[in-house]
């Protein structure tokens, strides 16, 4: 018995209900809505004003009582007909799969929570949104996109390595806006590979580091075996509170590197720890992105 | 050797491998502790890194600590730890090694052994020779002069036995060689057997120094105490007072085939200052009589048992009454006295003569009775010629008998009296009478009575007289202060006649209310029963032993070579020459009578052993014993070493992983059981169906898309909205929480086992529906059978099926939610069967009352292959063509699905609707 089945028959059942993961998105997007005033056009089947037909346009397009009022033919047209797309990448790789005695909740959770927070607050914008790094990739828009793509982001997935990088050969739409969250602990040159094609087609938006608070803090003492968490890595602490200073140093460096990638390719680069709340880090990237589709 | 305190090691220098334990130290805390895994995503940061500090981890102090303490444990246990190294002799020169070896030394033997063999192996190491000197065995027995290795020694100690009667000390004495003197050890019994033990001290310490070796606890002895006044009583003595304590003595039977057997157990308890304390038994008389041996509890000493003979048993005796019963005046009434006299002394019995005969009584007692009939007369008299005690009391019928006799015949011939009767009886002291009432002249020394000293106050009125005859003297056995005879006796064969020549009442006499009469009573059923054995307990002649006592206080039966004993031996302790146990008499008088002799003597007196003086080294068995701590050593370290893997499986974190692995393991078996508790718990909340898992994955999976699309259907269309499908192993699960369980029959499906059909009858019993569906009517025949039937038969043999027919019209599963005329799967044909309904002429009101589960069939059986045409995919796209009729047909099929599942939990709901308009009139008359 598969997922689906599962939530498809569930969802039958309780006809309102939603997954948990997509009530909880729906919870952490309503903290953001209203901090800001917007002015909100519909997605094309809202009105924004009759204009005259002109040659080309359809017959559908043609506004027949409208029309029936004057003798000119008019045409309804709605605003933001080509609306934006925003694409989301939550790494899914085994490192995210991690989660510390003082964390919560596990990364990988928490990236696909802020995800489908974001595809809420841009579905409520009218806008479209599309999940990189899963088979379906389509762009979604509008509530059962939402709904599809909650579907679609509850699913379990084996993790195929340790760590996750953002697939290349997206069809970006040019000038379109993206979220790539992850802990970034992995190859920063494939990351950055990554993120040169999404400049190339004129994609700005935000790097998101997701951190447990032991990847931060650096809690631990006495010898101790690391390994990754699918084990592809190791490291032989002697004294592992030795290496306390030593690891904050290098993740500062790397954090570094990282904004300094974000700044190069005019994106922002941000850090969200598991134990902290959502509604903060979900603020801070619907602004951003927001902004850079004012900046546009 | 080398001695610390109380500890010893035999291999000291064993002990220079305590040197390395700071080496061991300093390299244990050279080595780091395993290291704790941790998963941890930032290990790709850490890769770069270089430690600043290379020193590991340190092994903690306690853990080191633990480790040191197991090594040095180790080492202590293989340097040969002894507990109290013993050192037992001191000079050179020939050791002697004296035992007791009585009967007080059983409890403790396997400890004088022990203790013997350690001497013996000191000596031997000494390289001295031994002389051994057993002070119980038989003086004729093999000498022990000669000196012998330390090997020959410990041999014949490893051979000897205790033996059941004290050591002859006294024996030792006289044989002791004034030249041959030893150092000597003298392992004792802690007890003076014969007063001689403070010659033996005094003449052993003269010649050499002399170590002696007490026991830890001094034995105790049981003795039947003398049979007196029907209490059976054991006498248990010990030799030193100090302490009160409570003492068991049991009853042992002693059964024909040798064994024993606890029969009654009573507590005699010692004061602080008693050496002697009583157990009283006081069982029923059966019980009684079978009593042969009493035994200290735990005591396994021949001192600690001691054997009872035919004197203790209780005599049963017999009344016949000849009295004319007047009213209940009891008090005149002699049989009333006899009985009272009897109670302390013998169980009495009443009844005719035959009765008591049969009951097989010691002695009879026959209170005025005249004269027997003749047939009485000679089965009494047989009886007494067998050996019966008889005793008569005259009275006023005796003396009208003999009356009678004197008008008629002459002199009374009786054979049933001692005497012959001399008509007329004597009045003395009456109103018509000139003498006073005569007192008893004293006992004489051949009387039974010897040593009785008659009353004052008993004083005799009225007798009857015995003819004057030349025998009479030696058979009167009491006579009255003028010479009358009172009490008289004879013999026939082996028994005895008495008569009393006074009544049993008070009114010829005040001997009935004397205590004079109860001991009279009482020497005369001693004396007489108990097949004429001489009382007196002067036994003389030969007596053959039966059985043995053996030192450790069990029986065993004589074997042939024991010899027997002269009688005198009987009433004394037991010797080497007259070994305990119970004898019988050989030849003479008392042929056949059996004695018990026991270790002690009933006058004997358990004395403990004198006071050694001072040059005396004393010491106590078994308190010094060279204990070898090896093994303890070795287990104390065994236990650290486990407790030192937990710590470390603690510190490197994988305790808990062990600790559930543990208690998997320890769970191991009930795991199923809860899943399955689980999975039913689960199913319960939400009314799954559930299918039988066929074990072939093909229809497994059809069954489950089909229920899927049976479930997605009703989803769709109905209020219905049961969670997904649940497979279903026959065997595991609970079947109670499926409101409907499909069962596709394939023909490799293993039947059932008999618990789960029982499971399944439930089910149908308590309101299930259960489907089965053969899947199969496409192959079926002409005949209607398919190779799907044939399995159905075999699988649900067993089952608990209701009568079945085919849907009949009208019935509830064609209107239930849809109209349908026919049930299609993804076949057509066959019938669909269900429960068949009662017959017609029943009437409705019984039919719907009575029919159980209300009319609901709790099956269906059919072989249309439902669940193929219902399977659908997750999108709701079906799986499988349909046979006939195409889609149409699957459509059919899924409202036939609908209708089923509202069948199967509104029942007979549906039906009951068509009942309402007619209610309803009725309602309304």
């Amino acid at each position: 018995m598969n997922q689906t089945a599962r939530l498809t028959a569930e969802a039958a059942r309780e006809a309102s209900a939603f997954p948990s993961l997509l009530a909880e998105a729906e919870r952490a997007a309503a903290a953001v809505f209203g901090v800001h005033g917007r002015r909100r056009a519909g997605s094309g089947e809202t009105f924004w004003q009759y204009r005259q037909a002109q040659p080309g346009d359809s017959m559908q397009s043609i506004d027949w009582r409208r029309s029936g009022r004057s003798d000119e033919v008019f045409v309804r047209e709605t605003e933001w007909e080509t609306a934006q797309t925003v694409w989301l990448w939550a790494d899914d790789a085994a490192s995210m799969r991690f989660q510390s005695k003082k964390s919560p909740t596990q990364k990988s959770d928490r990236a696909t929570l802020l995800a489908l927070s974001i595809a809420i607050l841009l579905e409520r914008g009218g806008e479209r949104f599309a999940f990189l790094g899963r088979k379906d990739r389509s762009i979604r828009m509008g509530r059962a996109g939402v709904n599809r793509a909650a579907l679609l982001l509850s699913r379990e997935r084996e993790p195929e390595g340790d760590y996750g990088y953002p697939p290349n050969e997206v069809l970006y739409t040019g000038g379109s806006r993206a979220v790539f969250m992850s802990d970034f602990f992995g190859d920063l040159d494939k990351l950055k590979i990554a993120m040169t094609e999404a400049t190339s087609r004129r994609v700005k938006g935000v790097l998101l580091q997701v951190v447990d608070p032991a990847e931060e803090v650096f809690p631990y003492k006495g010898r101790i075996l690391f390994e990754s968490i699918a084990g592809g890595l190791k490291y032989d602490a002697d004294r592992a509170e030795s290496l306390h200073d030593a690891y904050r140093t290098k993740l500062a460096e790397r954090r570094d590197t990282l904004k300094l990638l974000a700044r190069k390719a005019g994106w922002r680069f941000a850090i969200h720890r598991t134990d902290q709340p959502v509604s903060p880090t979900l603020l801070m990237l619907h602004q951003t992105l927001e902004n850079a589709r004012a900046n546009r | 050797m080398l001695t610390l305190g109380p500890l010893g090691f035999a291999s000291p220098w064993l002990l220079l491998g305590l040197i390395g334990l700071p080496i061991l130290w300093w390299l244990l805390r050279a080595t780091p502790p395993a290291p704790l895994r941790e998963r941890f995503p930032g290990v790709a940061i850490l890769l770069g890194l270089e430690p600043p500090e290379k020193t590991p981890d340190r092994t903690p102090w306690w853990l080191l600590l633990l480790r040191l303490l197991i090594v040095g444990l180790a080492i202590l246990a293989f340097a040969q730890p002894l507990l109290n190294p013993t050192k037992r002799l001191e000079g050179d020169g020939p050791v002697r090694l004296i035992l007791d070896a009585g009967w007080a030394s059983a409890a403790d033997w396997q400890d004088r052994v022990a203790a013997a063999t350690e001497i013996i192996d000191q000596a031997g190491r000494a390289d001295r020779t031994i002389r051994l000197e057993i002070l119980a065995e038989p003086s004729d027995a093999e000498r022990t002069d000669e000196t012998l290795s330390s090997a020959e020694a410990r041999a014949r100690i490893e051979a000897l036995d205790p033996s059941p009667w004290a050591p002859d000390r006294e024996a030792f004495l006289t044989r002791l060689n004034e030249e041959d003197s030893a150092e000597t050890i003298w392992l004792h019994d802690g007890l003076d057997h014969d007063g001689s033990a403070q010659d033996m001290v005094d003449t052993l310490v003269e010649q050499n120094s002399l170590r002696a070796v007490a026991p830890l606890r001094l034995v105790r002895a049981v003795q039947p105490a003398p049979p007196e006044g029907g209490v059976l009583s054991a006498i248990v003595q010990r030799a030193e007072a100090g302490t009160a304590t409570d003492v068991t003595v049991v009853g042992f039977s002693a059964e024909p085939d040798g064994a024993r057997r606890p029969l009654i157990a009573e507590v005699a308890s010692f004061g602080e200052e008693d050496l002697t304390a009583t157990a009283e038994f006081n069982p029923p008389l059966e019980l009684r009589n079978r009593i042969a041996m009493f035994a200290l509890d735990g005591a396994k000493t021949a001192g600690g048992v001691a054997l009872i003979d035919d004197r203790w048993s209780r005599r049963r005796v017999g009344l016949i009454s000849g009295e004319r019963t007047d009213g209940g005046q009891r008090l005149l009434s002699g049989t009333h006295y006899v009985r009272e006299a009897l109670a302390g002394i013998a169980e009495t019995r009443e009844g005719s003569t035959d009765e008591l005969l049969e009951q097989n009584v010691d002695a009879l007692i026959v209170v005025d009775v005249g004269a027997f009939p003749p047939e009485e007369s000679t089965a009494l008299l047989s009886w007494v010629e067998a050996g019966g005690l008889l005793i008569r009391f005259a009275g006023p019928t005796l003396a009208a008998t003999a009356e009678e006799a004197r008008a008629g015949f002459g002199r009374l011939e009786d054979p049933l009296l001692p005497v012959r009767l001399r008509p007329g009886g004597r009045d003395l002291g009456g109103a018509m009478s000139w003498g006073a009432p005569q007192r008893l002249a004293p006992f004489k020394p051949d009387s039974p009575f010897a040593g009785i000293i008659p009353p004052e106050d008993a004083a005799i009125t009225k007798q009857v007289l015995a003819e004057p005859d030349i025998d009479l003297p030696t058979r009167t056995w009491a006579s009255l202060a003028d010479g009358a005879p009172l009490v008289t006796s004879d013999t026939r064969g082996d028994g005895r006649i008495v008569l009393v020549h006074t009544s049993a009442d008070p009114r010829w006499s005040t001997l009935p209310i004397s205590g004079l009469f109860v001991e009279m009573l009482d020497r005369i059923i001693e004396f007489g029963s108990g097949n004429g054995v001489n009382a007196a307990g002067e036994s003389s002649g030969f007596w053959r032993p039966v059985s043995l006592i053996t030192a450790e206080g069990t029986l065993r039966s004589a074997a042939g070579d024991a010899s027997n004993i002269a009688g005198e031996n009987l009433g004394l302790s037991a010797t080497a020459i007259a070994p305990p146990g119970l004898y019988e008499a050989v030849g003479g008088d008392d042929a056949g009578a059996r004695r018990a002799h026991n270790t002690l003597a009933a006058d004997a007196v358990l004395t403990p052993m004198p006071e050694f003086p001072s040059s005396v080294v004393t010491d106590n068995l078994g308190s010094r014993t060279e204990t070898e701590l090896k093994p303890w050593f070795l287990a104390a370290a065994l236990i650290l070493l486990m407790l030192d893997a937990i710590a470390a499986l603690a510190l490197s974190g994988k305790l808990r992983g062990a600790v559930a692995g543990l208690a998997l393991l320890a769970l191991g078996s009930p795991q199923g059981a809860e899943a399955s508790d689980d999975k039913a718990l689960q199913t319960a909340l939400g009314g799954a169906f559930g299918y039988i898992v066929t074990g072939d994955k093909k229809t497994d999976d059809i069954v489950q898309r089909g229920l899927f699309g049976l479930v997605y259907t009703l989803n769709g269309r109905t209020s219905v909205e049961p969670p997904l499908p649940v497979s279903i192993d026959l065997e595991k699960d609970e079947l109670a929480v499926y409101p409907f369980i499909y069962w596709a029959i394939t023909e490799a499906q293993q039947r059932p086992s008999d618990e789960a059909i029982t499971k399944l009858n439930e089910y149908m019993r308590k309101g299930g529906m259960l489907m089965l569906d053969t899947r199969d009517q496409n192959l079926a025949l002409a005949s209607g059978q398919t190779p799907g039937t044939r399995a159905l038969k075999r699988l649900t043999a067993g089952l608990d099926l209701p009568p079945l027919a085919p849907v009949p019209e009208g019935h509830v599963l064609r209107r239930s939610f849809y109209l349908l005329d026919d049930f299609p799967g993804r076949w057509k044909g066959g019938g669909v069967w269900v429960e068949a309904a009662p017959p017609e002429d029943v009437n409705e009101a019984a039919a719907s009352g009575g029919f159980k589960n209300d009319g609901v069939s709790p099956v269906i059986v059919g072989g249309r292959d439902w669940v193929g045409a219902w399977a659908m995919n997750d999108q709701g796209r079906p799986l499988l063509p349909m046979g006939t009729g195409g889609e149409r047909q699957r459509e059919m099929a899924l409202r036939f699905g609908v209708n089923l599942i509202m069948y199967t939990y509104t029942g007979s709901y549906k039906s009951d609707q068509v009942h309402i308009p007619a209610l309803l009139e009725r309602l309304g008359q």
